[in-house]
């Protein structure tokens, strides 16, 4: 009796005792989980390479660094119009150099293109072949050098570490020499240029010229300068455009239509957005600047400075290209907008529009950073960089111009002027002027005042203006809206306050 | 002289085993109430596990019983009472109900005590108390019942989520809820119903009790300290509440059947311009271009705004006969929300019974809940935004404007940000409809005289899918999408998306109790418990069809595009999308407590162990101890009864998404493949280190009543989200960090109950809580924003801050000083004088969003049959931050033709002055709400006589009839139950459903 009794209770208990006792590890049941030390032989490399490529996408958006960068420059402005674009002052702040560590759009650009560094060392911890390892490392470097010319120091991370140990950084001058190295040793695994969206060879020399030409400003002990240009780095630059395969587009606009990738070539290295499916955000070249009431409607914001437009001769065609399908479609010519705008079928044809509160849409030359009154809306001249794509609006084909052989032929001009040895008979003036007459411009110097100017025009909104302003000394001058001179500390961004934690804040902020 | 020695050492061995040797004694007898004997009460013999339940007559026998033992008469909601045996036979005893607070019984953690044995800091509120309340979810049942206590619901949304805190806010990231334990077993407070995306944001989280009937609780227990709170170790740092369904309990069938009716209208309105007061402020104001002067006539109430239908209906019997009891209640409730098409319908079954087999040696109970929820939402996003949501349209739309053209259209302004309301409300529909069944069974065996061990098992299933979509023939920015074949634009969206979760728990505890020497009272409990949560789900969204489709939701393939991933980088939980997740908990727990003379202990140890955690910490050790004197017990006089006590314990949190701590890679669909969580192997839970002291008394013959506690908590290993700026180069997803430094919390409470005058046709008692929290934040370096607003201009916009030293969720703003001769903002500059050129920064305001008083008090009257019940609450020193007025009111805003206020039309603001968040929208949020007002009447013996009911209700509540605030928004109750970024939010009004005043009549009878 008592046996069973106690037989009964042990049953009970170690009934009790089923489906305990565990070893509570995690379990992963709808993805894989990466390991980073090159075992992990499931995960495939070229889906992660897909990925380091999508990261080169953050340079197409509105809010991030080729614009933000292109805000603290004298090409754009993003005044405050009554309720619209306040946004806590941050669009004001970058143009007039007070912005704090707090800006969220330099936060975002700093993440934005630190996680691109790190897709890209995803692919090369994961045995990669040698080719997918240098496109990685092309990738990697072309995030690097906004980095270095953004914020100075290059935050890096050992290959393999666990993302719980802090990451390190490189001095500027010391990031500078790695970038330089990385790319000289990938040369000769990267693919020819067949197709620019691919990272190719004329991409690393691009990015060789880039960075060998801003080596003084790089290095430099003081980041506001004087910079001295080394003969040395100036040939070096001469040298990787002389090997450039490119050459110029008969039509400047070829490098902006939607099927620019495939038609000019002249583009080195772009971001590819495909029509109708994935891409990223080229649309926002035209919104940005746009109207409500044009088409495509736009978000009203960006706009140019008038001492910026009148640089430019009125007839530019590259500020002013009456395209049929542009002036058909949306009622404008591309490049700049200004005066009164119309509806689809441009002057003459289409409506003559009105701004929200029915004044005639009338874009003036003139702006200031809060606008009011009959202008609220319409004061600004604005742009259309890329051509849009009228078979898909929402998702068009253009791809975004990454590096293109204009700039690569301007360095060499640069560097010719800075005490470098001419090449293949050209002279900084002969570059220049090759340059303006594809625009139908007349021919000017070489100086470096003139190569200065025509980088301006040649490369307006492309996101080099403010590297341009920084190594040719003028980028804390007073400009249009900013009527003092800043303080020397603003040639580089403050780090965002959310990384002070583990990086060191730039000097002055 | 040696037989004297002798006998003295027999004697003295005689009286040393006397709790052994002492005759043993068959006692037997009657238990009753004022209306006869009652079934199922417990007889127990105090210190063993002897004992036996009355039977249908309320006889009771024991045998075995020492001569000298005594007996413990006790039940949930009777005054508890001892006798002793002294060699009595038949011990016959009369029960009480109404019990004095100190002499209810309070459920804890595995188990109950008498409240005035308890160590820890308890509350509990019972059944009858819910009669004054007709709440819409039982959480609202604690508003201002329970000192410490804050709830609050994020919205006036029919099955809003709530915000509870006990005793402060311990956690920076939204896991601030306490764990919910419905008759023993743990439920996840999370969020089991479908989220899913809509064009106009998510979901806010639905509250984790609206799967419980009002009407099916006999109890809720809260545990506030730690000496209470420890034995549920990682899961216990932010309180537990103890929630007991109704069991049988009459010996006859007994049927209730309850019914209420009732009527809800807006709560509070806002002062916008009439359309004739609109016209002629438009007109008087040469800068002002206003569009559309008509002349017609708009009320936005009119447009989204109903008098919303309550109905309640639910019926149950229960018995309770010698060896078993059951109940069986079946609940339909349908809940319209203000807001037109919006509402809750809830239809539960619930079944519990307990049956005693083998002489009450082996007790099996069974509880089984079954829920379904069907849910209608309308397109609130709480957003003040640009293209904002319902509501904001709604209040912003030109008054003179029609909503109809002459040919029946709706009038269209544009796509962004003037939208039509009518045509939002309607083209656009919502629903979710969740299935939930929590089920346990246990088993209890008396192993003994002193030990009994009992095996649980539950579970916990839900099903929940979500339907929205948005008619092709609504205009909306951004919701093109060209059709590849024939190049035109198409709008409309629609999105379905469900989530399953399943849990199971197994729980095995042994309990030991006996009394040594007489006086000294010892239990002891050892338990191991498991603990496994499943969840799944996935999501669709189709853009694009043909505009003459109206049904899109159940014809998805009519859609130009459909996608499965939704990207939501703010999100940490990743509910967005298609996605598995398990984790597992396993435990290992114990208490002993007990008392001895005055004295009394308590001491609780818990180890759990989580698959959550990082592998390098995955157990964690909470203990915590308990001790108590009563100073005076049972005195007559002024002071009747004092005890004195004090705890301390550690508790943990773990609310943070699972596999945090691990590294994991997901194919990203267009080719590519990334990382999407960042991996911590050090992750481990949060830590709260709590200490309190209190004292529970009663005094003037038992007619006040009260306790008065103190208590620190300090919080470390606080869960954080590093910021993704300082992990570069990263993953651009966020790594779960636990924090160096503390965060700390501390206050009183204090709660009093007055009985101010007793006789036989009229009582009347009043209640009154009050607690006073201060709180600081002790972590090293940190400077995080959070109180993000959203507007028109405001993005990336925030108004407060964690900072060390400062308060939790200080206010960081602009400081306005008024307007300048221009109508521009004038700020606060560096230098501390007003500019309004822009170069005012933000600067640390002395004020912050928590309350720093929370108090409440009741009134109960009763008159013969008459009751009439009113119940208060309010907060003190707390800052509401505006976003409402911030985003849609201004002078900029009426400029471009929208509806704003008259003060705000009429002021000298500029047309063009920037919206900024500045302390010109920070207001006090100080408030006193009358929340219920019930009148009740009982129905005399000869009616029910005449009837042949056992009792009979009848009353009428009124609920939120007004409240007493300077607060210039919809309501001052503004915590919203979504996390923005990495940190909750408080004190930021972001236009949420607005609150309603409810008005019902009810009835309950008992056959």
């Amino acid at each position: 009796m008592k046996n069973r009794k106690l037989l009964f209770i042990a049953m009970i208990i170690s009934a009790g005792m089923i489906c305990s006792c565990t070893d509570l590890d995690a379990e992963i049941l709808d993805g894989v989980e990466i390991t980073n030390d090159g075992s992990g032989s499931s995960i495939p490399v070229e889906s992660q390479l897909q990925t380091a490529y999508q990261g080169l996408r953050t340079y197409q958006d509105q809010a991030r660094s080729h614009i933000v960068s292109e805000h603290t420059s004298d090409a754009i402005v993003g005044p405050t119009r009554g309720g619209d674009w306040d946004d806590n002052g941050v669009w004001r702040q970058l143009h007039v150099h007070t912005w704090n560590p707090l800006n969220g759009f330099i936060r975002d650009s700093w993440n934005d293109i630190l996680s691109g560094v790190f897709n890209a060392n995803q692919v090369l911890e994961n045995n990669p072949s040698p080719q997918q390892a240098a496109e990685a490392r092309l990738i990697r470097s072309y995030h690097y050098y906004f980095v270095l010319d953004m914020f100075g120091i290059m935050p890096f991370r050992e290959l393999g570490s666990p993302l719980t140990q802090e990451p390190t950084f490189f001095e500027r001058a010391e990031g500078t020499q790695f970038v330089i190295d990385e790319l000289e040793s990938i040369i000769n695994d990267l693919p020819d240029r067949m197709d620019p969206t691919v990272a190719n060879k004329d991409a690393a020399r691009f990015l060789l010229a880039k960075l060998y030409l801003n080596k003084a400003v790089f290095m430099a002990d003081n980041p506001a300068g004087p910079y001295t240009f080394d003969a040395g780095d100036m040939n070096a630059v001469i040298q990787n455009v002389d090997a450039m395969t490119n050459t110029l587009a008969t039509d400047y606009w070829d490098n902006f239509v939607p099927n620019n990738s495939e038609i000019s070539p002249e583009i080195v290295f772009a971001s590819r957005n495909i029509q109708g499916g994935d891409g990223g955000n080229v649309q926002s070249r035209w919104r940005m600047g746009n109207h409500y009431n044009q088409s495509p409607d736009g978000w009203n914001g960006f706009t140019t400075l008038a001492e910026y437009y009148d640089r430019f001769d009125p007839n530019d065609i590259r500020i002013n290209n009456p395209d049929a399908d542009a002036l058909t479609n949306s009622g404008y010519n591309l490049g700049f907008q200004i005066g009164q705008q119309y509806g689809p079928g441009g002057p003459g044809v289409g409506t003559a529009l009105e701004d929200r509160n029915g004044n005639p849409l009338v874009f003036t030359k003139e702006i200031s950073l809060l606008t009011e009154g009959s202008t609220l809306e319409t004061a600004g001249v604005r742009g259309v960089k890329y051509k849009p794509d009228y078979d898909n609006i929402g998702s068009p084909d253009n791809d975004y111009v990454l590096a293109r052989y204009s700039d690569a032929l301007l360095m060499k001009a640069e560097a010719i002027a800075r005490g470098g040895t001419p090449t293949g008979g050209d002279t900084a003036e002969s570059i220049v002027n090759a340059i303006r007459a594809r625009a139908s411009q007349a021919a000017i110097t070489g100086s470096l005042d003139d190569i200065y100017a025509e980088r301006g025009r040649e490369l307006w909104w492309e996101g080099w203006r403010r590297n341009d302003m920084v190594r040719f000394g003028t980028y804390l001058n007073a400009k249009e809206l900013k009527s003092f001179e800043s303080g020397p500390e603003r040639v580089l961004f403050s780090i965002p306050a959310g990384a002070l934690s583990t990086f060191p804040q730039n000097p002055g902020y | 002289m040696k037989s004297m020695i002798l006998k003295r050492l027999i004697f003295l061995l005689i009286f040393l085993s006397g709790g052994m040797m002492s005759a043993q004694i068959t006692v037997s007898g009657v238990v009753s109430d004022a209306n006869g004997p009652i079934p199922g009460i417990n007889v127990i013999v105090k210190g063993t596990n002897q004992g036996a339940s009355t039977d249908f007559d309320g006889k009771y026998t024991i045998d075995n019983v020492a001569e000298d033992a005594i007996i413990v008469f006790s039940y949930i909601g009777f005054r508890t009472q001892e006798v002793a045996v002294n060699g009595q036979t038949t011990i016959n005893v009369t029960m009480s109900e109404n019990a004095a607070e100190l002499d209810e019984v309070v459920v804890v953690g595995y188990g109950s005590v008498r409240k005035s044995d308890a160590t820890g800091a308890i509350d509990a509120i019972q059944a009858e108390k819910f009669k004054e309340v007709a709440a819409a979810s039982p959480a609202q049942l604690l508003r201002g019942k329970v000192s410490g206590v804050q709830v609050t619901t994020a919205s006036g949304e029919p099955g809003a989520g709530v915000n509870i805190r006990v005793r402060g806010s311990a956690s920076l990231r939204s896991g601030n809820n306490p764990l919910i334990v419905i008759d023993g077993v743990p439920i996840d407070g999370g969020n089991v119903s479908a989220g899913g995306a809509s064009p106009f944001g998510r979901t806010a989280p639905r509250n984790p009790l609206n799967f419980i009937n009002q009407n099916d609780i006999q109890s809720i227990n809260i545990l506030k300290d730690a000496s209470a709170t420890a034995i549920y170790g990682s899961r216990g740092a932010n309180g537990v509440i103890l929630i007991t369904t109704k069991k049988g309990r009459s010996i006859e069938p007994s049927i209730t059947f309850n019914t209420s009716f009732g009527v809800s209208t807006l709560a509070r309105d806002i002062d916008l311009l009439s359309p004739e007061a609109f016209v002629s402020t438009a007109q008087n104001d040469p800068n002002i271009t206003v569009n559309d002067l008509g002349g017609r006539s708009y009320d936005w109430t009119d447009v989204i705004l109903r008098d919303a239908i309550q109905v309640n209906n639910d019926i149950s019997i229960s018995q309770n006969s010698e060896r078993s009891s059951y109940r069986l209640s079946l609940g339909a409730t349908s809940q319209e929300g203000i807001v037109k098409d919006t509402g809750l319908d809830k239809y539960t079954v619930s079944f519990n019974s307990n049956t005693k087999y083998y002489d009450d040696k082996l007790t099996i109970d069974v509880n089984a809940l079954v829920t379904s929820l069907k849910d209608e939402a309308e397109a609130f996003a709480s957003d003040a935004g640009f293209t904002g949501d319902l509501f904001s349209a709604a209040l912003r739309w030109n008054p003179t404007r029609p909503l109809f053209q002459p040919d029946g259209s709706y009038t269209f302004v544009d796509n962004q940000s003037n939208l039509n309301p009518q045509e939002l409300l309607d083209s656009y529909k919502d629903f979710t409809n969740t299935l939930r069944i929590l089920g346990n069974v246990s088993a209890t065996l008396k192993l003994g005289q002193h030990l009994e061990y009992k095996f649980l098992f539950g579970v916990d299933r839900t099903t929940s899918e979500r339907k929205s979509q948005l008619l092709p023939t609504f205009d909306f920015q951004d919701l093109a999408v060209t059709d590849p074949d024939s190049g035109e634009e198409r709008l409309g969206r629609a999105d379905v998306s469900t989530t399953n979760s399943f849990s199971r728990i197994f729980e095995n505890t042994l309990t030991y109790r006996n009394t040594f020497w007489n006086d000294l009272n010892f239990n002891a409990i050892l338990g191991y418990s498991f603990y496994d949560y499943n969840f799944d789900g996935n999501s669709v969204i189709a853009r694009g069809f043909v505009e003459s489709q109206t049904d899109l939701i159940n014809n998805l393939e009519g859609a130009v595009q459909t996608e499965i991933r939704i990207d939501d980088p703010d999100d940490g939980n990743r509910f967005n999308e298609v996605f598995r997740n398990s984790y597992d908990v396993q435990s290992f727990f114990g208490r002993i407590n007990g008392d001895y003379k005055r004295l009394l202990y308590t001491a609780t140890f818990r180890v759990d162990g989580s698959s959550k955690f990082g592998e390098n910490e995955q157990y964690g050790f909470f203990p915590s101890v308990g001790l108590g004197y009563k100073v005076f017990e049972g005195e007559e006089g002024l002071l009747n009864n004092l005890k004195v006590r004090g705890s301390w314990g550690i508790t943990g949190n773990q609310e943070f998404p699972v596999n945090s701590a691990v590294e994991i890679g997901e194919f990203t669909g267009n080719g590519g493949f990334a990382t999407v969580t960042a991996a911590n192997p050090d992750l481990k839970w949060e830590e709260t280190t709590s200490f309190g002291i209190g004292v529970d008394f009663s005094a003037f013959s038992d007619k006040l009543s009260g306790s008065i506690d103190y208590f620190t908590r300090e919080t470390e290993n606080l869960l954080f989200i590093k910021t993704l700026e300082a992990n570069q180069p990263g993953p651009s997803v966020r790594q779960f960090i636990n924090l160096d430094g503390t965060l700390d919390n501390s206050g009183l409470e204090l709660s009093l109950n007055y009985n101010v005058y007793q006789s036989e046709n009229l009582s009347f008692d009043i209640s009154a809580n009050a607690a006073f929290l201060g709180n600081e934040v002790n972590i090293p370096g940190i400077f995080e924003p959070t109180g993000f607003v959203n507007g028109q201009g405001l993005s990336g916009a925030f108004t407060q801050v964690i900072a060390t030293g400062e308060d939790l969720y200080n206010y960081f703003l602009l400081d306005f000083r008024g307007f300048d001769e221009n109508g521009v903002s004038l700020y606060t500059g560096p230098d501390g004088t007003p500019v309004s050129d822009g170069t005012a920064v933000p600067v640390l305001i002395d004020a912050q969003p928590l309350p720093t008083v929370n108090f409440g008090f009741s009134t109960n009257l009763s008159y013969k049959n008459w009751d009439f019940n009113t119940t208060w609450y309010g907060v003190a020193g707390n800052y509401i931050y505006n976003n409402t007025t911030n985003a849609l009111f201004s002078r900029g805003v009426f400029n471009a033709g929208n509806n704003v206020p008259g003060d705000i039309a009429n002021t000298d603001q500029a047309v063009g002055d920037p919206l900024a968040a500045s302390t010109r929208f920070l207001e006090k949020g100080d408030f006193l709400r009358l929340s219920n007002v019930t009148i009740g009447y009982n129905f005399n013996d000869a009616i029910l006589e005449t009837l042949k009911l056992k009792s009979a209700r009848i009353y009428a509540t009124g609920s939120n009839l007004f409240v007493i605030t300077s607060y210039s928004g919809f309501d001052p109750e503004v915590d919203a139950a979504t996390a923005f970024g990495r940190v909750s939010q408080f004190g930021v009004d972001y236009l949420s459903y607005p609150r309603s005043t409810n008005f019902s009549l009810g009835l309950s009878v008992s056959f």
